[in-house]
Parts: structure tokens; C-alpha cells; sequence
């Protein structure tokens, strides 16, 4: 076992739900051809000035208030100077020591059980361009839609020690932010990226290890590979005693590895000032107060809702609760049909992989509730059997029918035809005279055999306690 | 205090070439905007802002209300140089 303990802090970067961008009145939308949602301001024009959007400031509150922080009640906004071609100005407006957000906590399921994670601040700030790179030109070419759309940057405290924490931290404040109604939190859109902090201590040392950052992961699965490789990464370096290098990191998706960018700039290089165009805004008690008022049901007490009053096990709970559309989704289906435990593992097992794969998104779903529990009514009542409701949701998705209709044109409905059963079972019989004897001197086994048989004939759509019953029926008369 | 160690360091990060002759007059440039950050940074706001109440309160601020972005041409009309409605710019290896 390694001797040194992986310590992680995250630097996650949610897109803040409003209609326009943070400091222009540019429209905020994913996609859209290049450079046609840019103005003067957001396109770094000299002489322009960027005027504060305050939608952005109330849901960066509404996130601080999800996550446990105290709002600062005077909230500056600052320079951050660098100098790459995404954004134009050659300085991105963020927040430096008066963010909106200070010091919070949100609760995890850490690998030793419940663990707090401590977040440092969040402050807001705008996001950068897209640069697309010409190898053969040796140029870039710069699409400037996403310079000014309004972030949340959350930053923790190095309180993880793995990947699997990452990934807890990461869903659980996800999922915050999209139950305060702030953010979609979509990974695949960039609505929701993180920066990963890494270092590794000694057991037995009580000072923290040269730390390496990894930059733009946006998806779990990088995030969670990305960790992994670099905990690999730096224990080889350590156990051959070779030197860790602070320096900013990207992760190569297709060679699983993590890469050098260039030499860690410190905070002293960004050179922060007060940004001089934008005065200073203070937030008062009754700001405070009128918009926790606002502020939707927590996660927390519908997880509260799903493990104490339906009786889900916490793991399918935690899954539900994730995304805010499918705990939406799922509210709406029990209303209909209260069987919480089957309506969970449906949603949980069906269709959150084709949410996983991307045909479906979580808060678009192609069927109504209404639809789906008549699915899962349909399938709990054997009137449709559980392969084939797992068929009929396919078909729902691909063609927006309703299940009943596709159960229908499938000729996918349980057979209640109790003579024909009665035919295929008296066939079976007679046909698998071994099985039977078999069974009959005491092999009880076999029974599962000749059940197979059978459904078989009946191409899965009878009823299987109306076949176990006239099956049994036919075997006793034998004895 | 800034130097031309400086200078070149900080040329090194904005990926720019400085050549040596023209790094002390940078030298002089560059003091005076650092100067004048400085005195930014020693304003000390937050204390005014609560002695007097003033400042910007949540409700002055800017709605949240759609606006017709610019026609891309007009964007892109100064760009020296520009291609399929983007901005091109040199590449800049990582």
C-alpha cells in the first residue's frame, strides 16, 4: 500500500443561469455561429465599458447560500492579467479578495463515510473565447460567442483524497446549484468544468507536497482519470526520488495521461487590481434574506423525502437527487404511480444510461411522466413483460408513441389466452418426456427448464405466473 | 521595483518578443502603469463605502435583459486579419 495520501482540491467553474452575458447584454445560449453573440464589450473593444449584470450577482448569492457560505456584503470586481488570444482584452474580469461568496461546507459521502468539504470562496467572473488551432497555417482561429458569459468559480479547500471524493464533490455541489436554480450544470455543454489541484503527502508528514493543477476537465470520467493517473504519476517520482514539479498540467483524453502546459504563473504574476470600471456592490441583509426566500427545495430534503418516506436505498436515492430534472422527473412520475422503489429503478437503470450515452438529456426527456408510469404500471402488472418494457421505452424515445400503442403494434401484451397455454405447455411436456421424468424422480431444477421452454414458445408474452400455475398443473397430474 | 530582468520575464509570459534595446524604456513605461495599480491598491474603498453608505446596491445594477448583439461583418471589420467569421490570430504553442 502507497505511504503517501493523495490530497485534492477542486476549482469548479458553473456557467450562472441568465439570459445575458455578465458585463454586456449579449445573449447567453450554447452553440451559434462564430463571433454572432459578441458586442464591443465583449469582444475587448478599447473604450468600452462593461456594466454588471445583476442576475449574475443574485444567483451567485443563491449558489452561496446552497453551499454553505457566508455572502460578503461588499463585493469588489478585479483585473486578472494574462495573455492568451481567448480573451481579447488580454485580462479577464474576476474577483480576487472580495469575492461574493466566502467560506462554506457541503457534505460529501467520503471514502471513510459522511465527510465536509470545506470551500475557500466563489466568486464570479467572465468566461473566455474558444480558440480553434491551425497546425498548417500555425494560426488560431478565434470564436469570441463565450467571452463574457457569466461564471461561478467554487473553490475548495484540499480536503479530498481521491478521485471517488472528486467525483462526490463535484455531483453534490452539481446538484446544489441546479436545485438553487442557478445553473444546468451540463459538463458536455461547459456549463460545468473543473480545475484539479493535486498533491501527495507523506503519511507521516504534517506539511503538503509540491502541487501540481490540471486544467479544463469537463467530464467525470476525465476528472476521475486524470486523478487516478496523476496519483500514479506522482508516487513513481516519489518512490525514485525525483522532484515534483509545481506546473500546470492537461489531460491528453486519448492517451489517458496527463501532460506539462507551462510554468506555474502565481497569483503575483496575474497582477490583480481593482477594476476600475465597475464599482463595487453592496449587498444587504434584505438582499440576502429576499433571495434565500427564493431558493427552491434543497437536495438534501429530497433526499430526506426519497431514503425516509419512500423507502429508496441511499445509493438509487443519491441517484435520483443528482440532477435536478431527473429528481423533477421522477416527482412527477410517483405522483401518477406512488410505486417509489419501481419507478426509481427504472429511471436508474434505463433511462439514465441513455442520459449517460447522450441520446436523451436529463431535463428534455422525449416522453411525459404520464407515459413512463404507465410503462412502469405496465411492467410491475405483467402486462407487458420486463425485457420487452425495456424495448417499449427504446421505441418511446425513438418515436414519441405512447407505450401502450407501441406494446400494441410490437405485439408485445402478456397473452391471457389460457388455451393456448395450455397447448404450449401440453406440447413442452410431450416433447421433453427426459426433463420431466426428471424432474418428477426429485431434479426440482428442471422445472426452471421446462418454464424456459415454455415462454419460449410463447415468445415471452405470457403471463409467467399463469404458465408456472397450468405447468405445475400438468406435472402433478403425472405424478 | 522593475527592471529589465523583469521585462523580459514578463515578455516570456505574454509571449512577445521585446528586443534588449527597447527593454529600459519599457522599464520606464511599465513603472508608471505600475504605479499607478499601486495607488489603485492602496485605496482603501470598502471602509468609504460603509462610512458613507454609498456604492452600488444590488437593485442599480444592470437587468438582465436581451439586446441585439453586433452583425458579424461589423465585428469583424478592423480585424487585420479574419477568415470564415472568425478572428485569426498566430498561434500560440502551450
Amino acid at each position: 500500500m502507497s505511504s503517501y495520501i493523495p490530497v485534492i482540491g477542486l476549482e469548479i467553474h458553473a456557467q450562472l443561469l441568465t439570459q445575458t452575458k455578465i458585463f454586456c447584454s449579449c445573449e447567453v445560449d450554447f452553440g451559434g455561429e462564430q463571433n454572432t453573440r459578441c458586442c464591443p464589450v465583449c469582444a475587448g473593444f478599447p473604450g468600452t465599458l462593461p456594466v454588471l449584470n445583476q442576475e449574475v450577482v443574485k444567483c451567485a448569492i443563491k449558489a452561496g447560500l446552497a453551499l454553505g457560505c457566508e455572502i460578503n456584503r461588499y463585493s469588489k470586481i478585479d483585473r486578472k492579467n494574462y495573455f492568451y488570444p481567448d480573451l481579447p482584452k488580454a485580462y479577464q474580469i474576476s474577483q480576487f479578495d472580495s469575492p461574493v461568496c466566502l467560506s462554506g461546507k457541503v457534505k460529501i459521502e467520503g471514502d471513510k463515510g459522511e465527510k465536509e468539504i470545506r470551500i475557500h470562496h466563489a466568486h464570479i467572473e467572465e468566461d473566455a473565447g474558444k480558440l480553434i488551432h491551425d497546425d498548417i497555417e500555425n494560426t488560431s482561429l478565434a470564436d469570441y460567442n463565450r467571452c463574457g458569459v457569466p461564471l461561478l468559480e467554487i473553490v475548495s479547500e484540499p480536503d479530498m483524497s481521491s478521485a471517488e471524493e472528486a467525483r462526490a464533490y463535484i455531483e453534490k455541489v452539481s446538484g446544489l446549484l441546479q436545485y438553487a436554480g442557478v445553473s444546468l450544470c451540463r459538463m458536455e455543454e461547459g456549463s460545468l468544468r473543473a480545475d484539479v489541484n493535486i498533491s501527495l503527502k507523506h503519511a507521516d508528514a504534517k506539511e503538503l507536497g509540491t502541487k501540481v493543477e490540471i486544467k479544463n476537465l469537463n467530464s467525470m470520467k476525465s476528472i476521475v482519470r486524470a486523478i487516478d493517473y496523476e496519483i500514479e504519476r506522482q508516487t513513481k517520482l516519489l518512490t525514485t526520488g525525483e522532484p515534483i514539479v509545481q506546473e500546470t498540467r492537461k489531460f491528453n483524453d486519448n492517451r489517458g495521461v496527463t501532460v506539462s502546459m507551462r510554468s506555474k504563473e502565481d497569483a503575483h504574476d496575474y497582477r490583480y487590481f481593482k477594476e476600475p470600471d465597475i464599482i463595487p456592490v453592496i449587498i444587504t441583509e434584505e438582499d440576502i434574506e429576499k433571495l434565500s426566500k427564493e431558493m427552491p427545495v434543497l437536495i438534501d430534503e429530497r433526499m430526506q423525502l426519497y431514503t425516509k418516506e419512500y423507502g429508496l436505498n441511499k445509493a438509487d436515492a443519491q441517484i435520483v437527487v443528482n440532477e435536478k430534472g431527473i429528481s423533477d422527473f421522477y416527482n412527477d412520475v410517483v405522483m401518477i404511480y406512488p410505486n417509489y422503489k419501481a419507478v426509481a429503478n427504472f429511471i436508474v437503470v434505463e433511462i439514465l444510461r441513455y442520459v449517460n450515452e447522450g441520446e436523451i438529456q436529463s431535463n428534455h426527456l422525449p416522453f411525459s411522466a404520464e407515459a413512463f408510469a404507465t410503462l412502469v404500471k405496465m411492467s410491475e402488472e405483467d402486462i407487458v413483460n420486463k425485457n420487452n418494457a425495456k424495448a417499449i421505452l427504446k421505441l418511446m424515445i425513438e418515436s414519441q408513441k405512447g407505450p401502450m400503442e407501441i406494446a400494441k403494434e410490437q405485439g408485445y401484451l402478456m397473452n391471457d389466452n389460457t388455451d393456448e397455454i395450455k397447448e404450449v405447455v401440453s406440447s413442452v411436456v410431450s416433447e421433453f418426456t427426459e426433463e420431466v421424468t426428471g424432474y418428477l424422480a426429485g431434479k426440482e431444477k428442471l422445472f426452471g427448464f421446462l418454464m424456459g421452454q415454455c415462454s419460449k414458445r410463447l415468445a415471452g408474452r405470457a403471463n409467467p405466473k399463469t404458465i408456472k400455475e397450468i405447468l405445475e398443473g400438468e406435472l402433478t397430474k403425472l405424478r | 521595483m522593475l527592471d529589465t530582468a523583469l521585462i523580459t520575464y514578463l515578455a516570456e509570459l505574454s509571449k512577445i518578443e521585446v528586443e534588449e534595446a527597447s527593454r529600459p524604456k519599457l522599464v520606464a513605461e511599465m513603472s508608471a502603469i505600475v504605479e499607478l495599480m499601486d495607488t489603485m491598491n492602496d485605496l482603501i474603498l470598502e471602509e468609504d463605502f460603509q462610512k458613507v453608505g454609498e456604492g452600488v446596491h444590488l437593485n442599480n445594477l444592470r437587468t438582465d435583459v436581451c439586446k441585439a448583439s453586433y452583425e458579424r461583418e461589423k465585428l469583424l471589420q478592423n480585424a487585420l486579419y479574419k477568415k470564415d467569421g472568425f478572428f485569426v490570430v498566430p498561434k500560440i504553442m502551450e
